[in-house]
């Protein structure tokens, strides 16, 4: 809690940034990436199969 | 969007103010096992036995045949599951099998084959994809358990080893000929080749000129008028006819064609000599020489036959020719690659000559599980493309791989 961060506009705006920080922080590394690790691996999968059926067949 | 877009931009570029470097690299790595844990466990989870036959087509299908056999159930108590065959065990393929069982959720949502019957009919379908990946990769995934260099070839049958050392020295795919080792084979006798569908709907768009030469996708029946209500025939599947008009539903066209001139001369062929089958006319009109014009007489000097060249007008239904002739034989290759090779290796097409093989097909086609469409394209496929028309000499159907005892 520096006093810096007090009684002014950008104070009160820095204070509720760093308030949801460790909200933020846990959302991103618990929920926003393993999701969008998710999506990449399956739109990863989706390429591969699109490209066996155009281009390359079954996989050998 | 753009709010979005600043937000993530903020998250990440943004320091951190009241959180310690460490926490947050701990935290993240925490977070980063946990995710890699869960992910791997719902890989593992949808690739389990379970899973596979919590879905109603593959519990009352597929699962009753498996329980038949000795991949379900045998003296030594190691069994084979669902995904140990069907999946991939390498980490990309695995993947896209994943997603490409999209495929298979959306079948079972709009039940493509949600009862027995509809299963059974389109089993071909299905069975042919697994086939087709199996012959890739040269059956990949028996061979987790089954591979060559593990077989010990001095304890077969004497009649599975000479089978089994072939196969090892061309490093074949188990699948070529074990077939229907853990489900039923797909039932095709007097079902209906749902390859000729595509042929079918290919001939209903193709465009037809006046004067070219078509082939015929189906067998057909052939009329005398434009109203196709005298019936004098019928001509066989790739039968080669020229368009002369089309008129409303109907079309008339003119066929070229060889028959022997003795008893009716019913049955015309395509080639001199050769008895490969086109159409086959009726009694009454076979003779009539108002509607056939002999163009050539001509000895075959094998059988002291009299073969002549002749040509017909006839009508037939609109919407069933195709320009060419290669997309029929493709089905036909199809066929006989997998049908042939359930029992032992299917001989080179030129192997024979085009009067040898109806007798030779005639008498293993019983075996087979085609309908009596397909079996007739084979046949002619066959026919067309044997020593008589091959350029090139016959190399891999030399008789010893291919005349095996059939598996029993």
């Amino acid at each position: 809690m520096a006093d810096d961060s007090r009684g002014t506009a950008a104070g009160v705006d820095a204070e509720a940034v760093h308030g949801n920080e460790w909200a933020r922080f846990l959302l991103l590394a618990f929920v926003g990436l393993p999701v969008a690790m998710t999506a990449l691996i399956a739109a990863y999968g989706f390429i591969v199969w699109f490209l066996q059926i155009l281009f390359f067949g079954p996989p050998s | 969007m753009k709010t979005l877009f600043a937000f993530i931009r903020r998250l990440f570029l943004r320091p951190s103010a009241r959180i310690g470097l460490g926490v947050l690299v701990t935290g993240g790595f925490i977070a980063g096992v946990a995710a890699w844990a869960g992910f791997n466990k719902a890989m593992e989870a949808t690739n389990h036995e379970r899973f596979c036959i919590s879905c109603h087509t593959m519990h009352d299908n597929l699962l009753p045949e498996l329980q038949k056999t000795v991949h379900w159930n045998n003296r030594t108590g190691v069994r084979a599951r669902c995904p140990d065959c069907h999946v991939p065990h390498a980490f990309t393929d695995k993947v896209a099998r994943k997603m490409q069982a999209s495929r298979e959720v959306w079948g079972h949502l709009v039940g493509t084959i949600g009862t027995r019957e509809k299963f059974k009919e389109h089993r071909i379908v299905l069975a042919q994809r697994e086939w087709a990946r199996f012959a890739a990769n040269g059956s990949k995934e028996c061979r987790a358990c089954h591979d060559y260099k593990d077989m010990d070839f001095e304890r077969m049958r004497p009649t599975s080893q000479v089978a089994m050392r072939n196969a090892a020295t061309r490093n074949q795919s188990c699948v070529d000929c074990h077939k229907g080792i853990a489900h039923q084979l797909p039932d095709m006798k007097g079902a209906h080749n749902p390859a000729f569908d595509t042929l079918v709907s290919a001939a209903a768009g193709q465009r037809v000129e006046v004067g070219t030469a078509y082939f015929t996708v189906v067998p057909q029946d052939i009329f005398a008028d434009e109203a196709l209500s005298t019936r004098i025939g019928a001509l066989e599947v790739a039968a080669k006819v020229k368009v002369l008009e089309t008129k409303g539903d109907a079309q008339q066209v003119e066929l070229a064609l060889w028959r022997k001139n003795k008893g009716y001369g019913r049955v015309w062929y395509g080639h001199f000599g050769l008895n490969i089958t086109s159409a086959v006319l009726d009694k009454a009109i076979a003779r009539d020489d108002k509607f056939v014009t002999v163009l050539e007489s001509k000895e075959d000097p094998l059988t002291g036959l009299e073969w002549q060249q002749v040509a017909a007008k006839a009508w037939i239904r609109k919407g069933s020719l195709i320009d060419s002739v290669e997309p029929i034989w493709t089905i036909a290759r199809a066929s006989y690659s997998t049908s042939c090779s359930v029992c032992h290796r299917q001989p080179d097409e030129a192997h024979f000559d085009a009067n040898t093989w109806p007798g030779l097909f005639g008498g293993m086609v019983g075996f087979t599980s085609m309908d009596g469409d397909t079996a007739k394209v084979v046949l002619k496929y066959l026919q067309t493309h044997s020593s008589d028309f091959s350029t090139t000499q016959h190399g891999a159907g030399a008789p010893d791989a291919t005349l095996q005892t059939a598996r029993p």
